[in-house]
């Protein structure tokens, strides 16, 4: 067992992978050694083309489809967290952290309560913060979401990779990488979101200065402007007092700070940010929690979504093996009288299992092979069409789970499929050969 | 060179699904190098008794003795690889692997027998086609003519130089000149190394080249001609 631990993770699949398919290779090995089926089953792979085609499509939709969601629904899970990895922890009034996290992290804003300037400033002042952004959520721009934060943040959530340069007056913008502008171009935003923004609402001009690289978040295709502005376009204070009327960003004045509902915090350390939390966990005041703790909740939940597909998957497969079986005993009747004419001729029992076998192997390892490739698409497709709805980016991968159910599909049906290749050698050769 | 066989039959019965007896055959005594006929009409048991020789019939009694070998005694196992030592078999309708070229389907023993004959199987497969004329091409035998494709099928009955050739029907899909032009071949194939030969045919012309015939009615022997 310690020996076990001790493999490497690729390691340890690969020898379940091997373990899972050692029957098979045993019994190919008695079955086909010393012998050469091998062009008599090219032989009957050509003759019967058609049913043989159509056999191996349906063990390939069918081992493709339990392969693509379960692929699927872990790039998912990889997606999401991938798009939370920038959200450390989120400070903001209390309430559902679902709502909040949906709304700072994956920018699907509900209406939420505020927390004021003086939160904000203990939080952006505390000694092990490092960043602290307010988000200015409410304008959009042809469906993109117009997001007010500060220079920091942007800076943070893309790494500091900025193509062309950051904003330096309140009315210019950076754009996400999937955002429906670009460096140069001038728009103005609607207030609100989707069919009911109303684009005449602001009159306000911004100049787009910079963009972003891909995040594989939402992120990608929000534009980002200095909050400043974005509370100075809906009529509110701009957070700093009038005779610091020209800053942009941080220190705010608590006075003129009109409210964010939700900080984005980055600690200098993985133990402040526990600490953090457990400080801006206020009951009526302050909710911190940590985005990717809620979607491993999410996840958890789900995880029964996940266990019910597998056993789906599962009982799929085994009943597309009982399929294969059953097919596999109808096929063998196609050509009864050509393995009768081998037994005539004196071959051994064991070369005429060898042929169906071997047959019946080429069907199973094409389709399943295919399968996989079919399950691989598919998760790719879903995953392209998941990402273009939420810019989420999910990316579709076959993971060891795919390749060891696969594996284990395989070899159950070939140690099943000698089952009807055993049957073919209980016919009575004369009668087979007159039919 | 592989002697000949003398063939010893004693007390063979063979029984249907329902139990009921569809040949009975008392004695026989066939020397090597005999070429014998067995005719009668359809239904008579003739493919029964060629196959029952060849140790393919099932629920069958009696004794068939090739030489020292009691075929009926012997397991399923036993008796195809003695098959595939000693008996060449030729069907009505030919039954060759349409996918496979002539060659491939003259050498098929090749692909089960054990490796070390292999080769000369392969050989021997060729030199029959070439013999029989029978086009060595790339293409698959399902483009060739009916003659064509039963002396492929003579030549994989000789392809392990068998001592025994057993016929059923060999000339019966083949057209008249076709079917005397197989007879030719298959008796010069049979006699030049005194193979002993057994058909089943409602081909007179074949049966009259036969060193012996044997006539079935109702699955018993009627008179030995």
């Amino acid at each position: 067992m310690d020996w076990w631990r001790s493999l490497p993770a690729g390691g340890q699949d690969t020898l379940i992978v091997v373990a899972l398919l050692l029957p098979s290779l045993i019994v190919a090995g008695l079955v086909l050694s010393r012998l050469t089926p091998w062009p008599l089953v090219r032989a009957l792979l050509w003759r019967f083309r058609w049913a043989n085609g159509v056999f191996v499509a349906l063990i390939a939709i069918s081992v493709g489809m339990g392969i693509g969601l379960i692929a699927q629904e872990r790039g998912l899970r990889q997606g999401t967290a991938q798009a939370a990895d920038k959200f450390d922890m989120i400070v903001s009034a209390p309430g559902s952290e679902l709502t909040m996290m949906l709304a700072a992290v994956f920018l699907q804003p509900s209406d939420v309560p505020l927390l004021d300037g003086e939160i904000y400033n203990e939080v952006t002042n505390h000694p092990r913060v490092d960043v602290a952004a307010p988000l200015g959520f409410g304008d959009s721009y042809e469906g993109a979401p117009v997001i007010g934060t500060i220079a920091d943040f942007v800076t943070y959530l893309s790494d500091d990779r900025i193509e062309g340069r950051m904003w330096q007056d309140p009315f210019e913008a950076i754009a996400g990488a999937a955002a429906p502008v670009d460096i140069g171009d001038v728009f103005v935003p609607a207030h609100g979101h989707g069919a009911s923004a109303d684009p005449d609402a602001h009159s306000d001009e911004y100049t787009v200065v910079g963009r972003i690289a891909r995040t594989g978040s939402p992120w990608d295709r929000a534009i980002m402007v200095p909050i400043e502005s974005v509370w100075a376009v809906h009529g509110l204070a701009d957070g700093h007092a009038p005779e610091d009327e020209e800053r942009l960003g941080p220190p705010y004045d608590a006075a003129y700070f009109p409210g964010t509902p939700a900080i984005v915090v980055r600690a200098e350390s993985l133990p402040a940010t526990y600490a953090l939390r457990s400080e801006f966990s206020r009951d009526s005041e302050t909710m911190a929690f940590f985005p990717g703790t809620v979607l491993s909740n999410l996840y958890r939940v789900m995880g029964d979504v996940r266990q019910a597909m597998s056993i789906l998957t599962l009982v799929t497969q085994m009943l597309v093996a009982a399929s294969v079986l059953l097919g596999l005993f109808i096929l063998s009747r196609l050509f009864r009288r050509q393995l009768a004419l081998l037994r005539a001729l004196g071959a051994p029992a064991r070369f005429v299992l060898a042929v169906v076998w071997s047959y019946a192997a080429s069907l199973l390892v094409t389709g399943a092979v295919l399968g996989l490739a079919l399950g691989y698409g598919t998760a790719a497709v879903l995953s392209r069409i998941v990402t273009q709805r939420t810019d989420i980016l999910v990316q579709a991968s076959i993971g060891w789970t795919e390749i060891h159910l696969v594996a284990a599909f395989l070899s159950a049906t070939l140690l099943l499929s000698l089952i009807p290749a055993w049957s073919v050698l209980r016919t009575p050769v004369m009668s087979a050969l007159r039919s | 060179m592989a002697e000949g066989l003398p063939l010893t039959v004693r007390d063979l019965a063979v029984s249907g699904e329902r139990g009921r007896t569809i040949l009975s055959l008392a004695s026989l005594d066939l020397a090597p190098g005999t070429a014998l006929g067995v005719e009668g009409p359809s239904g008579a048991g003739k493919s029964t008794l060629i196959y029952a020789l060849a140790g393919l019939a099932t629920r069958v009694e009696g004794a068939v003795t090739w030489g020292r070998t009691d075929l009926l005694s012997l397991g399923p196992e036993a008796r195809a690889r003695f098959r595939s030592e000693r008996v060449g078999l030729i069907f009505q309708d030919f039954l060759l692997f349409d996918e496979l070229g002539a060659e491939a389907n003259a050498a098929i023993l090749a692909s089960f027998t054990p490796r070390t004959g292999r080769g000369a199987i392969r050989g021997q497969a060729r030199d029959l086609l070439d013999r029989l004329g029978v086009p060595r091409a790339a293409r698959t035998v399902a483009s060739y003519s009916g003659g064509e494709r039963q002396r492929v099928a003579v030549a994989r009955a000789l392809a392990h130089d068998p001592m025994i050739v057993i016929a059923d029907e060999p000339t019966a899909a083949l057209h008249r000149q076709a079917a005397d032009a197989l007879t030719d071949d298959l008796l010069t194939a049979v006699r030049e190394r005194g193979r002993t030969l057994i058909v089943a045919s409602h081909d007179e012309r074949l049966l009259a080249r036969m060193d012996r015939r044997l006539r079935l009615v109702d699955g018993a022997l009627a008179e030995a001609a």
